[in-house]
């Protein structure tokens, strides 16, 4: 029973987030641009979440020593890139009219979805000699 | 560093769950040093080949 609630919780959350973007006005392409990069933080984050709940079924440590390593270098690289990320903001919102929220939301959206590709690349590939 | 985890798990018959249980980690830990992409903490090198019973010179290779 446990297994569905997870993922029906995170699609709950997805379709209250799609029907208050349809029902709040006329869609831009701001929003749907906005609603992909929740939808792969969401993607990533049920990755993550039935992960962590095979673990539990197991009996295994939520945390040991090397998801700690990946967690620690996926943190340290998406901080390096999200530098880089917000300089990129800086010089698009000179150019583009949009709204500092906006600009906002987008960029913490980056930042997060940043984290999630860079913890599943490093995941892929493997810690090796760090 | 290349390790011997995996001839000494099957020498031992252990599953990489077993083996994961007895020194504490995550059953995908022991894949990815079975497959040499991490390197352990020192801590888990001595859990590791008190295990198996050899010293961490013998399970691990430094090249």
């Amino acid at each position: 029973m446990k297994t569905f609630l997870v993922p029906l919780f995170i699609l709950a959350v997805l379709l209250a987030g799609v029907l208050f973007l349809f029902l709040a006005g006329p869609v831009t392409t701001l929003d749907l641009i906005q609603l992909a990069v929740i939808v792969l933080i969401l993607a990533g984050t049920t990755v993550f979440v039935m992960d962590r709940y095979r673990s539990y079924k197991r009996r295994e440590p939520a945390e040991d020593e090397y998801s700690k390593s990946l967690s620690q270098k996926a943190a340290a690289i998406s901080f390096y890139i999200s530098l880089f990320l917000w300089l990129a903001i800086k010089i698009l919102s000179d150019r583009f009219t949009l709204c500092t929220g906006s600009w906002l939301t987008l960029g913490v959206l980056a930042m997060a979805l940043t984290n999630v590709i860079t913890w599943c690349l490093l995941r892929f590939r493997g810690l090796q000699n760090e | 560093m290349n390790n011997r985890i995996k001839e000494f798990r099957a020498r031992f018959g252990l599953t990489q769950q077993e083996l994961a249980d007895r020194v504490q980690v995550r059953r995908e830990t022991i894949v990815f040093l079975e497959q040499n992409k991490y390197n352990p903490s020192l801590m888990l090198a001595y859990h590791l080949s008190r295990v198996f019973d050899v010293t961490i010179e013998e399970l691990f290779i430094f090249d």
